[in-house]
């Protein structure tokens, strides 16, 4: 959740979180952990451990530890209460820690993306400060940057967690409507669903505070930076991100989403991750250099690398479910399972195109198929577990509004070399173009890093 | 407003003497009239400022016919919302075209900002432009050379620009606020969050907050953008402290006051302040614009409270009740409940049933609870406007009318009833 770089305290807040959640979670937590980012590339997870010592420990530059000492603590006690009503609020406080314990590194590969261009340009740094206290000052300011990079994603993954209760009949009002013609359990379904709605609106106040208070804090320390460019680099990244998030929400809430032209377009699919991903990475890299005052030329190529090694790490977390040879949903302590993979994903995205201009292929059939009844079942039962059950899972995040059948979509791409191969040559694409504006930089092991860090994206 | 400055232009051209002539009338008329001293004080200063705003109103209807409009626009109200209403407008255009958005789906939410922002009272931005002409320096002083008359209009435009980010960083807190509250209605149309999704509601506000934060570094003030970062936090701080309080701190006036400031008044303290800052008025003048903005803030919640019980009528019980019985404490019953202590249990009893908040009514009735929020109120106005007759004297037309008017607000600002 928070990149690790900076804050002893930030640390030892998560370890309370993590205490807190870890009370709360079943046996079974470390198993459910380890299926969250299957680790398939060593190669990845030997670059970001190299990126972390080159990084160091900085903890003496944090700010954010009078913050994380008064509100966190208050966010890990809203946090329990939430225990037991599957808002999506505790699943990303979740991921986060047992992400931050180390299995991909992703929850701070954002921050050090930055810190590495940042260290990058350290001997050219030399040149552009004059002074030894003012090269102090600018690694402090990057180091912050790198913080905030983390803490702005952070603040998003908990504001799109936000559910919608009254769009589907959930209200959290006590008065309960209940009709004379309803039997008793009809009642207690009734009952039960509003008890959980009041607890989820209590996950969305959470939800909605947490990430204000992430991006308040961002904001503060963007104008502790004292440079009007930053700050604008990393607000508009923050727009984008929102219109990225929009066009997801579309395709969530569309019901006929696999049959839209939308589910093939490729472009669609880069415009989108340029958005979600490579806008934040692209601008706070260029922001690294902002604040180092260096040359035009060298931001933009900070700018393409980050953007670049965005999207190519995009598509390849997005191809990580269809690595194994077997679907299994993801399960997380005390919730329900979900899905591995997003209707809106690359590989399945680049199957459906193929599929769709493939004359042999009758596409309508193909779609019924994924679309098979078994999936549905649950939510056309009757008994009142099923009608509550029905009704929350419908407004999961994590699910698109059309039912599909997971594992028969996860077997069709598997089947279909050229959606997988497909995959793979975008993310070499973007990899490679990430390392061709490296070659403006000075040669450093941070470069090094870097460019093995793309590397690892695509080679074994 | 617009129109009153070009006319001020106009008139400095060409007709400078007449003006004065008109301006000193104007004055001269008032004394006589109502036997003023010369030296105007802060009690009779309201009235002096509707006859001096009027007179200019009807000048600017008719430059001809001022000494008859003289006599009736005595009894005219000042009011400060038409004084700005042009330049409104013309925020209101580029307001649009900040929030233009490509995904559809984000610019009908943008579009649903306007229906709540463009299209509401406008409090705020109304506050800052008046604010702005009240802190300009004489304009008699500038020379009438070209760069410096640029520069003032540039001035202008980037104050223009604090009124927007303001009227943005607000609505992005309503719609994050309608999502807290689970709010159904805002302003009398459904909220963003009942028409599309407490989701959406929520991105959309932080895509609002992150175009503010952009129109903020095209500022490049970063004292301003450190100024308008803190009520970013402060808003959420007060949304906080509404949300997890010990019974003690529910009961605390002091605590009540103090989130009071966090989610209402900060951000129209702070954006005084940043019009000042810009202006680049002395640390004494913007310690002013300041305050004047704190205490409106506060005067202007405190009568918020009292019509949440009252309404429209002076009757208790006939406003729409939404904080007491979402168990939020306000000023009215923390005053009652100093008068009777035995209001507590209640309190603490929380109001999800309704028998209790009849209970508090009643004896909110028997109280002076409504009463002393309103005194407490008109002391935070009085402060207001004393705030704005400590600025350094300045005898430029345009910078009086502002300031009387921002008096006047702090005026309506406790008389208001809805």
């Amino acid at each position: 959740m928070f990149t690790k770089l900076p804050s002893r305290a930030t640390q030892r807040a998560l370890a309370g979180l993590r205490t807190n959640l870890a009370s709360l979670s079943s046996p079974q937590a470390s198993r459910a952990a380890s299926q969250l980012y299957p680790t398939t590339s060593e190669r990845w997870d030997a670059a970001m451990l190299q990126a972390e010592s080159i990084v160091g420990d900085a903890s003496s530059f944090s700010s954010l530890q009078k913050w994380v000492s008064g509100e966190f603590n208050n966010i890990t006690k809203y946090l329990q209460r939430l225990v037991g009503t599957n808002h999506p609020m505790l699943e990303t406080a979740k991921r986060c820690t047992y992400i931050s314990e180390g299995k991909m590194g992703s929850a701070q590969a954002r921050g050090l993306t930055v810190m590495l261009t940042s260290k990058a340009v350290g001997e050219l740094m030399k040149h552009s400060c004059t002074s030894e206290k003012q090269l102090e000052e600018v690694l402090k300011n990057q180091m912050s940057l790198a913080e905030m990079t983390e803490m702005t994603y952070s603040a998003y993954m908990i504001h799109r967690g936000v559910m919608d209760l009254k769009m589907h009949g959930l209200e959290s009002t006590t008065t309960t409507t209940t009709t004379t013609t309803g039997g008793l359990t009809e009642q207690r379904a009734d009952l039960e669903v509003s008890r959980q709605a009041r607890a989820l609106h209590y996950g969305n106040k959470v939800s909605v505070l947490c990430g204000d208070f992430l991006l308040a804090y961002v904001m503060r320390g963007l104008g502790d930076l004292f440079s009007s460019k930053v700050v604008d680099l990393v607000a508009s990244a923050i727009t984008d991100f929102m219109e990225g998030e929009f066009m997801l929400l579309d395709d969530w809430r569309s019901a006929n989403y696999l049959l839209s032209r939308e589910a093939r377009d490729l472009s669609r699919w880069v415009r989108r991750s340029h958005s979600t991903i490579g806008s934040l990475q692209g601008n706070t890299c260029q922001a690294s250099l902002v604040l180092a005052n260096i040359q035009a030329k060298l931001q933009y190529d900070a700018r393409e690398l980050g953007r670049n090694l965005g999207l190519a790490w995009q598509a390849h977390t997005e191809l990580q479910p269809f690595l194994r040879e077997r679907y299994e949903p993801i399960e997380l302590p005390e919730m329900p399972p979900y899905p591995a993979f997003d209707l809106n994903c690359l590989p399945v995205l680049l199957f459906l195109r193929g599929a769709h201009d493939d004359k042999a292929r009758n596409f309508r059939l193909l779609l019924d198929e994924i679309k098979s009844p078994e999936a549905n079942a649950n939510a056309n039962s009757s008994s009142p577990q099923a009608k509550t059950d029905g009704r929350l899972n419908l407004i999961n995040q994590h699910e698109h509004q059309e039912l599909v059948n997971y594992g028969r979509l996860h077997e069709l791409v598997l089947a279909d070399k050229n959606a997988i191969g497909e995959t793979y040559k975008l993310i070499r694409s973007h990899s490679t173009r990430a390392i061709k504006h490296l070659d403006s930089f000075p040669p450093s092991e941070s470069k090094e890093v870097l460019v093995n860090i793309c590397e690892s994206l695509y080679q074994k | 407003m617009l129109f009153a400055r070009g006319l001020t232009r106009v008139v400095r051209s060409g007709y400078s003497r007449s003006r004065w002539i008109l301006c000193y009338n104007g004055h001269q008329l008032l004394r006589h009239t109502n036997h003023f001293p010369a030296p105007i004080h802060s009690s009779e200063q309201v009235l002096g400022c509707r006859v001096i705003y009027s007179w200019v109103s009807s000048a600017l209807s008719g430059i001809g016919k001022q000494a008859h409009h003289q006599s009736s626009s005595l009894e005219e109200q000042l009011d400060p919302f038409s004084l700005v209403a042009d330049e409104l407008s013309i925020l209101a255009n580029r307001l649009r075209s900040m929030v233009v958005a490509e995904v559809p789906k984000l610019a009908s939410a943008a579009e649903y900002f306007f229906k709540m922002g463009v299209e509401g009272k406008r409090f705020r931005p109304t506050v800052l432009l008046l604010m702005a002409t009240a802190l300009n320096l004489p304009m008699s002083r500038l020379p009438p050379d070209a760069t410096l008359h640029t520069s003032s209009g540039e001035l202008r435009t980037r104050q223009q620009c604090v009124a927007e980010i303001t009227e943005m960083i607000h609505v992005a807190s309503l719609l994050h606020d309608d999502v807290l509250d689970d709010a159904d209605t805002r302003r009398g149309i459904g909220s963003l969050n009942f028409v599309m999704g407490n989701k959406l509601a929520v991105l959309a506000g932080d895509f609002l907050l992150s175009r503010a934060c952009v129109a903020l570094a095209s500022l490049k003030n970063t004292e301003v953008v450190s100024l308008l970062a803190t009520v970013v936090e402060h808003l959420v701080t007060g949304e906080t402290m509404q949300m997890s309080t010990t019974s003690d701190q529910r009961c605390s006036m002091e605590y009540y006051m103090q989130k009071t400031y966090y989610k209402t008044a900060s951000l129209i303290s702070n954006s005084c302040k940043a019009i000042a800052l810009l202006a680049g008025q002395t640390t004494e003048v913007s310690i002013m614009a300041f305050e004047y903005g704190k205490n409106l803030g506060l005067a202007y919640q405190l009568i918020d409270d009292v019509l949440d019980f009252t309404g429209t009528s002076t009757s208790l019980g006939k406003g729409s009740l939404t904080d007491i019985s979402h168990g939020i404490i306000t000023a009215p019953i923390l005053f009652a409940m100093e008068e009777f202590p035995e209001l507590r249990a209640v309190v603490d009893q929380g109001f999800d049933n309704s028998a209790n908040v009849d209970l508090a009514l009643e004896y909110l009735g028997k109280s002076h609870g409504i009463q002393r929020t309103r005194d407490l109120a008109r002391k935070h106005a009085n402060l207001a406007s004393a705030a704005i007759d400590s600025l350094p004297r300045n005898d430029d037309e345009d910078v009086q009318i502002s300031r009387r008017a921002l008096v006047e607000l702090t005026q309506r600002v406790i008389t208001r009833t809805k």
